[in-house]
């Protein structure tokens, strides 16, 4: 490993394009140039967009040629899970079936967000078919390797993302996230991760999985960076009904306020790792460094999970009916039954699902009202090898694809805003992820807390070792 | 309290839940059915832990809000 800062930072990239020191052309074509030289090894981006992307480079420059203001990311190239639409282009989501829709019209709110705020969308990467995945394996298009090592699973379903940012590809990408696939990517390969609070983000213009559980969130190398974006991205839109009208609060300014007055708990009970020695080092690590003495229960994370996991199921599969009905051979065999499964459950099922989660929620909202920050390991495990089928839980093997989620989900499950911090596991070499949760609408203390961690040295400050670019 | 599902442990044989498949309107193809019947007894399990969780029986269960108007809510 190469012992570096995030040298492709958004934060710094933007601050030099503004600057005058870099121009947005350079930085574009040295984007363009580093796919084309590592993208065969990771199998990341599945659209490269670049005439447009130089387009808007060469805008960019004219414009602050000119002696105009570009905004807080100006030059900043980013990347889009393939869910998000972009103009000129079918929004694939990772399957087959959707190569044929129609193109998108234009661009996804949040893409037009990110290029309001000056940066340059470079492509599309690749992504779990439907969003159904935490294992960064695709059926159609091949697995997402992990940079950190090939023969490794990248996690999902936002694979491409966090893979194109370990890879150093880019310095800020977007994700999705309904049970854990912005953090589960994120704690597998080494990336920070921001799940917003349910209904803060805009998802208008891209392909839905869940409705009630769907998220939307930045994925990047550091602290700094998930605020800026997340910052740039805030506002209600209107064409997505879960978008909670609510004036947006800027996380950047809170960054440097560290932790002081802030109450700090780590998550007991249904996320003790005593199975998981890699995700409980990391947890232990990371409580150190805070100095988080108090331990929560969190009484209802299992059950709130199991809701998760039927409403997921069941949403999922009522989405996909119909192209079940009509091509059922083009879906990947791993999505397929599952969502066949799904559109067989009781409808009392669901509705109950609904109401637990509901009660789940209520539990947290109490101890909100108790604590600032929730410590709470991300995985279960470092990267498993491709096509690895169980997780050793507890003395017995479990099958993995559902436990990767098995922390992430229960605070997905009611929406709460959580950031996915990055660490090095001694013992393996490999990332692995924290999560810090807070109550809904504390972006900011999320974001206070993983700078923090980030500052004092705590997160993985290196990056893999991959051919010179 | 609501009972969790005991009384059905398991999901039906092959041809109820074909029949239950049509009455759906969802392919369930021979060379699926045994892939299927994995996420359906991992569903089970949820749904015993969902039904588990003590909820009074005298309140409507938090459905998705609809608002019957398309404009935004101020």
């Amino acid at each position: 490993m190469t012992q570096t800062a995030p040298i492709n930072s958004a934060a710094r990239i933007s601050e030099s394009v503004t600057g005058g020191q870099l121009k947005a052309c350079d930085v574009v074509a040295r984007t363009l140039s580093a796919i084309d030289q590592l993208d065969a090894e990771i199998n990341c981006f599945t659209l490269v967009l670049r005439e447009r992307a130089m387009n808007r480079a060469a805008a960019l420059d004219c414009s602050l040629a000119a002696g105009a203001s570009v905004g807080p990311l100006a030059g900043v190239p980013f990347a889009v899970k393939n869910l998000f639409d972009i103009a000129e282009h079918s929004t694939v989501a990772g399957s087959l079936i959707n190569t044929e829709h129609p193109p998108a019209s234009e661009d996804a709110v949040l893409i037009q967000r990110l290029e309001a705020a000056g940066a340059i969308l470079v492509g599309a990467l690749g992504m779990g078919e439907y969003a159904y995945d935490f294992t960064g394996e695709n059926h159609h298009y091949g697995a997402v390797r992990n940079p950190w090592d090939t023969s490794r699973m990248s996690g999902g379903s936002s694979s491409g993302s966090g893979a194109a940012l370990a890879a150093r590809l880019v310095p800020l990408a977007l994700g999705s996230d309904t049970n854990g696939s912005i953090r589960v990517p994120a704690s597998l390969c080494g990336g920070f991760g921001l799940k917003p609070t349910y209904g803060a983000l805009p998802r208008t213009g891209s392909f839905p999985f869940c409705d009630s559980l769907d998220h939307l969130g930045p994925m990047a190398n550091c602290a700094v960076d998930l605020a800026l974006s997340f910052d740039a991205m805030q506002g209600w839109d209107a064409g997505d009904r879960a978008c909670v009208n609510r004036a947006p609060v800027a996380t950047l300014p809170e960054l440097h306020k560290g932790i002081d007055g802030l109450r700090l708990a780590v998550a007991g009970g249904y996320f003790d790792c005593a199975s998981f020695p890699a995700a409980e080092r990391a947890v232990a690590t990371v409580s150190a460094a805070l100095g988080v003495e108090q331990a929560l229960q969190l009484e209802g994370a299992a059950e709130g999970r199991a809701a998760a996991y039927l409403i997921t199921n069941a949403e999922g599969g009522a989405l996909h009916r119909e192209r079940l009905q009509r091509r059922l051979i083009d879906f990947d065999p791993d999505t397929r039954d599952r969502f066949i499964a799904g559109n067989l459950l009781p409808a009392g099922w669901y509705q109950r699902a609904q109401a637990v989660r509901a009660r789940w929620r209520q539990q947290m909202a109490e101890v909100f009202g108790q604590v600032d920050i929730i410590v709470a390991p991300a995985t279960p495990c470092v990267a498993p090898y491709l096509g690895a089928q169980t997780l050793r839980i507890n003395g017995k093997d479990e099958a993995l694809r559902p436990n990767l989620g098995l922390f992430t989900q229960p605070f997905s499950a009611i929406g709460l805003p959580v950031c996915s911090v990055p660490l090095a596991d001694p013992d393996s070499g490999l990332p692995i992820g924290v999560q810090l949760v807070a109550a809904p609408w504390r972006e900011d203390l999320c974001l206070r807390v993983a700078a923090f961690l980030e500052s004092s040295g705590v997160t993985l400050a290196s990056s893999p070792e991959l051919g010179e670019v | 309290m609501a009972k969790p599902p005991e009384d059905s442990p398991s999901w039906p044989g092959d041809e109820e839940l074909e029949q239950f498949a049509r009455l759906i309107g969802v392919p369930l193809p021979e060379e699926h059915r045994d892939g299927v019947r994995v996420h359906l007894e991992a569903a089970l399990a949820m749904a015993k832990l969902v039904y588990a969780v003590p909820l009074p029986d005298d309140e409507l269960a938090p459905a998705p809000v609809f608002a019957a108007s398309l404009e935004p809510p101020e």
